[in-house]
């Protein structure tokens, strides 16, 4: 099948891409803009600001329980990513590499958990925090991210793992390695970016969730940015402008970790160790 | 330098039996080559001396120590896998030295052994790039480097040369067989070239179904196959193998044909298979006495030689002359062959009978 063969139908895949990504981008690209507009400018149909104002992010970092939130968010994201690396790769790691009973069950029971729907479990992870005594803490939080991250994650490097060639870490034991130094210093390097996703994936979506934290949260000292942001609507004194501009404190972090790992994102592994 | 010793050596894969109670002596400082059909276990037999495989049973020495339960690491082996295996997040310089790092040698140490097996295989330009920036035969030459550098007691090489075209397998054909004879290293080498191991082995051993069927040196095995397998493993194209039996006026093919032999050579009445190799074939004078009457079927010249398909009744005999002859499909021909030449084997054992040489 070559591209080439039809111009009308490339044109046509080129219409669907710029829609798609209009449509994706547009309602971001309007938060940004919003952001940085006075309030009064926000409503008005035009895109194109008027005046450019910084007043609704500077209102917002003064606001304690918005910098103690986005604290919170912080902590738990970072800690969810390094713990789901931390979990993730010796754990893909054994399903890829080794035969033992029972593997196969558990691998499928990992993905398993991905089948049910988030709000189904709610309710039992719920009480199982309550009854630990857990509500309102950033650790019943971290565990459930890390329990809603980990299965795709595992199932991520998984992947990677099995596309490196466990010849590569036989020759690594030969000369000198053992089962665990060939892990880290071969394949390891090999799925570094696989890792590198997986650790910015985790990041993401704990930064952004929401529902469970809604669920077993409501002090003001535990809440994360998600539980912050709903605050801002606050029926007395509104701002859009605010609400834009936490919108953008959201979505900073999401874009900048793209940024930065782009290459690692979609770079794959490097090719030639072994012939085909 | 080191002998390896296989005694009564098994490998199962759950109830699978991949090798079972196989004896083997490899002598320090040989190139024993491992030939056999694809599935045999060659590659199995090579991980288990590597120690990428466990042992189901028997013992295994190197150099003579026991080391069923060592770890490839220790064992003081380097192998030279089909697929290379280089290191693709590392250069040449460093897929070559990784196994002094490793053994923490000085960096000036490692730097100097790096260098002086580039030069052995022709590598000094490449120190720098990485596997992916080498052609086929490059990547080759690196995983011997690495194999080299280790300065081991046993190299093993797993079919090093397959993936390699016909010219680029000719010259590092050579170039391992000089490197044996630089080296004087015990090697242990899988393939499934003939020509490979006829020119390169000291001993071949001839692997079936994770048994051995035979061990030698290359002519001896060419010249005196143990059993029908062999006689038909070795040699190409294959050997002319026709069963039947020894009656009054020579030996009567089971496809009908007979074949004149000098009476009192073969034990009369005994089922027998009658080998002769394509090449010792000759097409004979028109006086020959003892010719065999056959029918051309088929017929491929290659230049130098001509391969011959034939009739003979329902057998079909292939012959290879160095002669250019000028025979038409369907045509009769006479075969002449020298007696000496023949190997006789027992059809029901396989084995071959000595009253012939
Ligand atoms: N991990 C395994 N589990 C089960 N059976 C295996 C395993 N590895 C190899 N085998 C079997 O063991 C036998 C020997 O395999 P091996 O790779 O040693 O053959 P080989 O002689 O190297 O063949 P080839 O010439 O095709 O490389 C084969 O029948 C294969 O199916
Ligand atoms: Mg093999």
């Amino acid at each position: 099948m070559s591209r080439r063969a039809n111009p009308r139908h490339e044109a046509f895949l080129d219409w669907v891409t710029a829609i798609a990504v209009f449509l994706l981008l547009s309602p971001i690209a309007w938060v940004f803009l919003a952001s940085v507009r006075p309030d009064r400018d926000i409503m008005s149909a035009s895109l194109v600001p008027t005046s450019v104002t910084f007043v609704h992010f500077l209102s917002l970092f003064q606001r304690t329980d918005f910098m103690i939130a986005l604290a919170n968010s912080l902590v738990v994201g970072i800690v969810v990513a390094l713990l789901t690396v931390a979990i993730a790769v010796p754990a893909s790691y054994s399903i890829s590499r080794f035969r033992y009973v029972g593997r196969d069950v558990m691998a499928a029971l990992i993905l398993g958990t991905q089948m049910l729907p988030g709000v189904a479990v709610m309710v039992p992870i719920v009480v199982i925090v309550r009854s630990l005594g857990l509500t309102n803490t950033l650790t019943a939080l971290i565990f459930i991210h890390l329990a809603l991250g980990l299965p795709i994650a595992v199932w991520m490097l998984r992947g990677y793992i099995d596309s490196v060639p466990r010849e590569l870490e036989e020759a690594a034991m030969i000369d000198g390695t053992g089962q665990i130094g060939a892990m880290l210093r071969i394949t390891f390097p090999l799925i570094r970016p696989a890792v590198v996703a997986v650790g910015t994936f985790a990041f993401v979506l704990s930064w952004g969730e929401y529902l469970m934290a809604l669920a077993l949260i409501s002090k003001t000292e535990v809440k994360t940015l998600p539980l912050a942001l709903q605050t801002l609507f606050d029926p007395y004194s509104f701002s859009w402008g605010e609400v834009m501009a936490g919108g953008v404190v959201i979505a900073l972090p999401t874009i900048v970790l793209f940024l930065m790992f782009r290459n690692q994102l979609v770079g794959g592994l490097t090719s030639g160790g072994v012939k085909g | 330098m080191a002998s390896v010793e296989l005694d009564g050596i098994g490998k199962r894969y759950g109830s699978l039996s991949v090798i079972e109670g196989l004896n083997l002596d490899v002598r320090d400082g040989e190139l024993l080559i491992l030939v056999g059909p694809s599935g045999c276990g060659k590659s199995t037999l090579l991980r288990i001396i590597a120690g990428l495989e466990s042992i189901s049973g028997g013992e295994l020495r190197i150099g003579g120590r026991l080391v069923n339960e060592m770890a490839p690491r220790d064992r003081n082996i380097a192998m030279v896998f089909q697929s290379y295996a280089l290191y693709p997040h590392k250069t040449v310089a460093q897929n070559m030295g990784f196994s002094l790092m490793l053994a923490k040698r000085p960096k000036a140490e490692i730097e100097r052994k790096v260098k002086e097996a580039a030069d052995i295989l022709n590598l000094g330009g490449l120190l720098d790039r990485y596997p992916k920036q080498l052609s086929g035969g490059q990547r080759q030459r690196v995983a011997m480097g690495r194999a080299i550098v280790r300065d081991p007691e046993v190299f093993l090489f797993d079919e090093p040369l397959s993936n390699l075209d016909a010219k680029l397998r000719v010259q590092m054909r050579a170039e391992i067989k000089a490197l044996h004879e630089r080296l004087g290293t015990t090697m242990i080498y899988v393939t499934h070239d003939q020509v490979e191991a006829m020119t390169m082995a000291d001993r071949i051993v001839v692997l079936n179904r994770g048994h051995i069927e035979q061990v030698g040196a290359p002519l001896e095995l060419y010249d005196r196959p143990a059993n029908l397998f062999v006689a038909d493993f070795i040699g190409s194209p294959s050997m002319n193998l026709m069963p039947g039996r020894v009656e009054d006026d020579g030996f009567r093919l089971d496809g009908g044909g007979i074949v004149p032999l000098p009476s009192g050579l073969l034990p009369t009445g005994r089922e027998l298979v009658l080998g002769i190799r394509p090449q010792h074939l000759l097409p004979a004078a028109d006086d020959a006495p003892a010719a065999l009457p056959v029918r051309v079927l088929l017929q491929e010249p290659t230049g130098d030689e001509t391969f011959v398909e034939f009739a003979f009744g329902s057998d079909h005999i292939r012959a290879v002359f160095r002669e250019r002859v000028v025979i038409g499909s369907g045509e009769s021909f006479s075969l002449a062959f020298d007696p000496a030449r023949l190997h006789v084997f027992d059809k029901a054992s396989g084995e071959r009978l000595s009253a012939n040489n």
